[in-house]
């Protein structure tokens, strides 16, 4: 190990040149700590990933499910690997299954154009109603929930470091103070749309039906008067649960119970 | 009770007093230069304008005068209107007026011309249509009718106008047809009076609909005016025969004139009149005369297969969708009966086993456009479930009714609507979807093929913001500015403190002078000792007294600290520092200094000066 002598420019810095350097290498492991790991074995979920894909290719589609499925069950997740399964499970015939990868994949990333037409398509075949998205909700931009928290966290690191330089420079507090307006009301939007994302995906949590024919019924159990006879692919709403059964909201008929096993949660 | 108002008639109908010539020409040439005036104002047909034109009554006797009035909604006339030539009747100017009218926060202007019409010779007499121009644009009245009986004939209520007030049931027509809408109104006639109270309509074997109530207006009835308050309500017959409707009945308090009150003082004769009522109120009931109906049973000829009792006016709409699902995927059958008659009534025959279908009861929900709810629509919505991809089409949809007016059965019909039904779970050979794509979208005819890039993986688990690593970094800038912050406020305090910035400056002095003193008293070097020693001395005593270090000398002894009480043994030995100091300073040599001991003396006495508070 060669250690640095006295001599070296690094040793020589001033105080003020040391603490940033400090700070940087504060920084740097703070990513580490934060996103250690993500790239181990990289390479063998590329592997796995490009033989999904030859299988669906051949026509496998069962074989490429499984494929996907086995990089979903060692705990990784991307885009591409939801919306591949979402087109295998299509293929297959499996339409509420591929509705629901779609959603996962949407979620993941919600700008992407393929997602967003294969999702229509597929809900297209369904014919069942979707609710439809409020004006003021296409109008915020369409992040996901990751990147919702990284912008939120920017904002909060900004409009905090802002309000520090505020109480050291007090003397430069006239263009501060316009900063720090800025930086909280993009703090604030930035916390809502993190809200409203957080929301949608865990505060109420979706189902799609994954089984043709699954009968909504008025209460919990086999016995209840059947409400309606929901197709495979019909979006819904889970309110509330108990035992097998959960209460589900979003069909034509309105809320009703459905067996847990028709249904897969849109939740990876 | 239905209803509540207070009303008064008018006492006195717009009379003028003309010659009755035809066409008046002195009272035409005024109101050409009045209409001409108004016209000059506006010219065009306003929004909302409409003409109506009325007679007071319907039977006159010769050498009586109905009065005939114009009213123009929302408009006025460019000119005099052309009255038509009707042989035998005569119009004659009598005046016009004008009204605004606020209904339901809609205001409306009114104009009004009235006309006495009298006729020369006994018969039934009709008043044609006849156009009137507003602006650039005609509007067009209403044939009216009069009848004329002769000067010695009796008139058919003339019993009615010797009474204050008198109630009627009318009904249009009173041959009706099971299940029919028959509209009913109820008229009350009054002089003068207030608080009506209207009891329910009665009626054996007939069920009555929403009451709404007409606009109040001025009649007259032989040689009397009236108040008539109008309500409208509907009856619809559930048996058949000879039924009797109403009678239709009211409490109210009269307006009845008193007659005069005899004095009884100066003041009762100067200001009785004036301040007394002149009528007293008089509660009454009043009960018009039922009205005999004959209900007659729908016809049993002609009579359709799936006829449910439905009688009206009607037409119907049908919509089917999703046309191309899965099998037992359902299919939503939405059929919109619109028209007249009695909405809620309106039943649908079940629908028949269709193959290949599976159906479920409908719902249905009516939506109504008039105050009466007799006009409007019924929908009914329904679900049918293909059981098989072998069905092309919805089957066609009918529905029968009957209509009274041209008493005759009626069957609306839908024709198939052709559907697709893929096998169950089937997601090949797909149409062209084009519902649910938004505008500006290609039409897809299959889904997107694979993505080839894995992109960037992410561990499945809690949400980013929730996870504790995350969170505790983000408290970073909390605890950066939270130590700005006490940084800055410290350096606030020492500010607005400069005796402890003194305090905290003489007592790094001395910590750091220290090792100095003992260098110089181990070196016997008196003079950098005292000088320093004395330095030492004049700053702890001026922070402490608050005055600049230099003005301290040995003076301040005996001036300054004893006075304030600083114990003797503090005093003694720094009345010898200074003494020693003093002498080393201005005699130097001249004594023989023991710097180890006055070394010390020396901290013995800073400290015991720092412990001093004045």
């Amino acid at each position: 190990m060669v250690f640095a002598s006295s001599k070296d420019p690094v040793l020589r810095l001033t105080p003020r040149r040391r603490s940033v350097a400090g700070l940087g290498l504060i920084g740097v492991w703070l990513a580490c700590w934060l996103l250690g790991g993500n790239a181990k074995a990289a390479g063998s979920f590329e592997a796995l990933f490009d033989q999904a894909n030859q299988a669906y290719e051949r026509g496998q589609f069962t074989n490429a499910i499984a494929g996907y499925q086995e990089l979903l069950d060692a705990g990784r997740q991307s885009a591409a690997v939801h919306y591949n399964l979402g087109n295998a499970y299509f293929r297959a015939g499996k339409t509420g299954r591929a509705i629901c990868h779609y959603r996962l994949a949407e979620r993941l990333a919600p700008r992407d154009p393929d997602v967003q037409a294969n999702l229509r398509f597929a809900r297209g075949t369904v014919g069942a109603a979707v609710a439809p998205v409020p004006v003021w909700r296409r109008m915020l931009p369409r992040l996901s929930l990751v990147q919702w928290t990284w912008l939120t966290a920017a904002c909060w690191w900004c409009f905090l470091g802002l309000l520090t330089a505020l109480v050291c420079l007090p003397e430069r507090r006239i263009v501060l103070r316009r900063g720090l307006f800025a930086a909280l009301i993009a703090l604030l939007l930035a916390s809502a749309g993190l809200g409203l994302r957080w929301r949608d995906e865990h505060a109420r949590p979706a189902a799609v039906v994954v089984q043709p024919d699954s009968i909504l019924r008025h209460g919990p159990l086999d016995e209840s008067p059947s409400l309606q006879t929901l197709p495979d692919g019909q979006e819904l709403t889970v309110l509330d649960e108990k035992d097998d059964w959960l209460q589900v909201s979003g069909a034509s008929r309105g809320i009703g119970w459905l067996r847990r096993d028709r249904v897969a949660r849109v939740d990876p | 009770m239905w209803a509540s108002w207070t009303w008064k008639a008018a006492t006195a109908s717009p009379a003028g007093t003309g010659d009755r010539v035809r066409r008046a020409p002195g009272g035409r040439a005024l109101l050409a230069v009045l209409l001409s005036v108004a016209a000059a104002l506006g010219s065009g047909v306003a929004r909302g304008a409409s003409l109506t034109a009325t007679l007071d009554r319907s039977i006159i006797r010769i050498g009586e005068a109905a009065k005939l009035s114009l009213q123009f909604e929302n408009c006025q006339p460019a000119e005099a209107p052309n009255l038509p030539d009707v042989p035998n009747l005569q119009f004659t100017y009598s005046g016009q007026g004008s009204s605004f009218r606020l209904e339901n926060g809609r205001q409306t202007a009114l104009q009004t011309l009235y006309y006495f019409v009298m006729a020369s010779q006994p018969g039934d007499y009709t008043i044609p249509a006849f156009a009137v121009p507003i602006g650039t644009d005609r509007l067009s009245t209403s044939p009216l009718t009069l009848k004329v009986l002769k000067s010695n004939e009796r008139l058919p209520d003339e019993d009615l106008q010797t009474q204050a007030a008198f109630l009627k049931l009318v009904v249009p027509k009173t041959e009706a047809y099971v299940g029919e809408v028959v509209p009913v109104d109820i008229q009350l006639y009054v002089v003068s009076g207030e608080g009506l109270q209207l009891e329910p309509l009665t009626g054996e074997g007939f069920t009555f609909g929403k009451l709404q109530q007409l606009p109040q207006r001025q009649v007259q009835v032989g040689n009397r005016t009236f108040a008539l308050v109008a309500l409208r309500t509907t009856a619809v017959a559930n048996k058949t025969g000879e039924l009797q409707l109403g009678p239709a009945e009211c409490r109210l308090n009269l307006r009845v004139p008193t007659g005069r009150r005899r004095p009884r003082g100066v003041f009762d004769d100067m200001f009785g009149d004036m301040f007394a009522p002149t009528y007293e109120l008089r509660p009454t009931r009043l009960a018009s005369d039922p009205v005999r109906m004959t209900v007659r049973p729908l016809p049993a000829e002609g009579r359709p297969e799936g006829f449910t009792g439905t009688v009206g006016e009607y037409a119907m709409q049908v919509s089917v969708g999703p046309t191309n699902v899965a099998v037992g995927e359902p299919i939503t059958l939405k059929l919109r009966v619109a028209g007249k008659g009695a909405l809620d009534g309106i039943r649908l025959p079940p629908l028949p086993a269709w193959p290949g279908f599976a159906s479920y009861p409908p719902t249905s929900q009516v939506e109504t456009t008039d105050p009466l709810g007799i006009e409007g629509s019924k929908t009914f919505e329904f679900d049918v479930v293909p059981q098989t991809n072998s069905v092309t089409a919805v089957p066609a949809l009918g529905f029968s009714f009957f209509n009274p007016v041209r008493k005759v059965y009626e069957r609306l019909t839908h024709p198939a609507t052709p559907i697709i039904v893929r096998p169950a779970g089937a997601a090949m050979a797909l149409p062209p979807i084009a519902a649910n794509t938004p505008a500006g979208t290609p039409v897809m005819r299959d889904i997107v093929p694979l993505k080839q890039r894995l992109g960037t993986l992410s561990v499945i688990g809690p949400p980013l913001h929730r996870s504790t690593r995350f969170l505790a970094v983000q408290m970073i800038p909390l605890i950066l500015f939270a130590a700005a912050w006490g940084w800055r406020r410290r350096l606030d305090h020492l500010a607005r403190n400069p005796r402890v910035v003194r305090r905290r400056a003489v007592a790094r002095l001395i910590r750091e002078s220290q090792a100095e003193l003992r260098r110089a008293a181990a070196a016997g070097d008196a003079d950098g000792f005292c000088a320093l020693a004395l330095r030492l001395l004049q700053e702890r005593i001026g922070e402490r007294l608050d005055q600049p270090a230099a003005a301290i000398t040995d003076a301040v002894v005996e001036e300054q600290l004893r006075p304030r009480g600083v114990p003797e043994e503090v005093l003694s030995p720094l009345r010898e520092l200074f003494l020693a100091c003093n002498e080393q300073r201005y005699a130097p040599g001249s004594a023989r200094l023991d710097l180890a001991v006055l070394t010390t003396q020396l901290e013995s006495v800073l400290r015991q000066l720092n412990k001093l508070s004045f």
